[in-house]
């Protein structure tokens, strides 16, 4: 008897065994981590182009935002803040053939201190600067076209 | 207690190393560029109207011609290098859009106001012409720039004259930049 009720509990665990191999599911899990990088470019250049009447006696504020002028503009990734800086080819001195010394017009740049916001790189962002420039800096300024030249370093 | 306060305090520093890692540096830059290009207007604009002393007082005894200054003389202000020229007219002569030198425009003529023939001719100088040409230069808008303006009658105007006190005369001046 005792013989007997040992070859039973020996079919109950195969049976058991054998079940469970038929229940049983595989779920492997693949992990896949993205970083979207913090970037910047495709850079445009931008213009100022405008007119000094000495007569004047305002404040000057030429911008890239005024008709017929443009914004330089950046892409950068979507979100990211930059800090954006601005330096001048001639010490901030409009200057007759931009050689940097034949009679200077000394003005300061605006909007540079404003940081830049990317929007994706399926849009650029504008860079809106400005310059200012008080009468007496330009009030006995020659006649003829002076420049000077800008540059607009977006930092990421 | 104390174990528990020991894991607490090494869980913090691990979220403490992982925000400095995030805050990455920045590890590039974008340029562009910006050309201003200015243009300096040539204009002017009149700082003092020119007038003579009224009356100025002809001698007609005197032997050589007569200078008369200006009580205010004419003054403009122009940009900076601006060349301009000076056009003359009288109103009672026969001279039109002469150009104003140092040396002078004649063909002006006194008129007197009671007695319309009698004239007596004069010429109007201009003696801040900067090359005796009637060029004048603009010094800026911070200076006035003097026409350096005068009348001269000369000697045989003045023998001739007939006298009356209301001679005068109308000087237009046209500034052309």
């Amino acid at each position: 008897m005792k013989k007997y009720m040992i070859v039973l509990a020996a079919i109950a665990i195969v049976l058991a065994a054998t079940s469970g191999a038929l229940a049983s599911t595989l779920t492997p899990t693949v992990t896949a981590t993205g970083t979207v990088i913090d970037t910047c470019n495709s850079p445009t250049n931008g213009t100022i182009t405008f007119n000094i009447d000495p007569s004047g006696v305002a404040t000057l504020t030429p911008q890239t935002t005024d008709a017929g002028n443009s914004s330089p503009s950046v892409k950068c990734t979507n979100g990211q803040t930059h800090a954006v800086a601005c330096s001048s080819a001639h010490a901030n001195k409009l200057t007759i053939g931009n050689d940097g010394i034949t009679d200077p017009i000394v003005y300061t740049i605006t909007g540079c201190a404003t940081p830049l916001t990317g929007a994706g790189f399926t849009t650029a962002t504008s860079i809106t600067i400005g310059l200012s420039i008080p009468p007496a800096n330009y009030q006995n300024a020659k006649i003829g076209a002076h420049s000077d030249i800008i540059t607009v370093t977006v930092t990421y | 207690m104390i174990k528990i306060l020991s894991i607490a305090v090494m869980a913090a520093t691990v979220i403490s190393m992982t925000e400095m890692v995030s805050a990455a540096p920045p590890s590039g830059f974008v340029s562009e560029t910006i050309v201003v290009n200015a243009q300096m207007a040539a204009v002017c604009q009149e700082a003092q109207h020119g007038s003579f002393p009224n009356p100025i007082t002809i001698d007609p005894l005197v032997g050589s011609d007569q200078t008369f200054s200006p009580a205010a003389d004419e003054t403009l202000k122009c940009s900076n290098g601006t060349v301009f020229t000076i056009k003359v007219s009288s109103a009672n002569g026969t001279a039109v859009g002469q150009t104003c030198t140092s040396s002078g425009v004649s063909s002006m003529a006194l008129k007197s106001a009671g007695t319309p023939g009698d004239s007596i001719a004069y010429t109007f100088m201009c003696a801040g012409d900067t090359d005796g040409a009637g060029h004048f230069t603009g010094a800026g808008y911070t200076t006035a720039k003097a026409m350096g303006i005068s009348i001269k009658v000369p000697a045989a105007s003045a023998q001739t004259a007939i006298a009356h006190t209301d001679y005068s005369d109308t000087v237009t001046l046209t500034i052309s930049y």
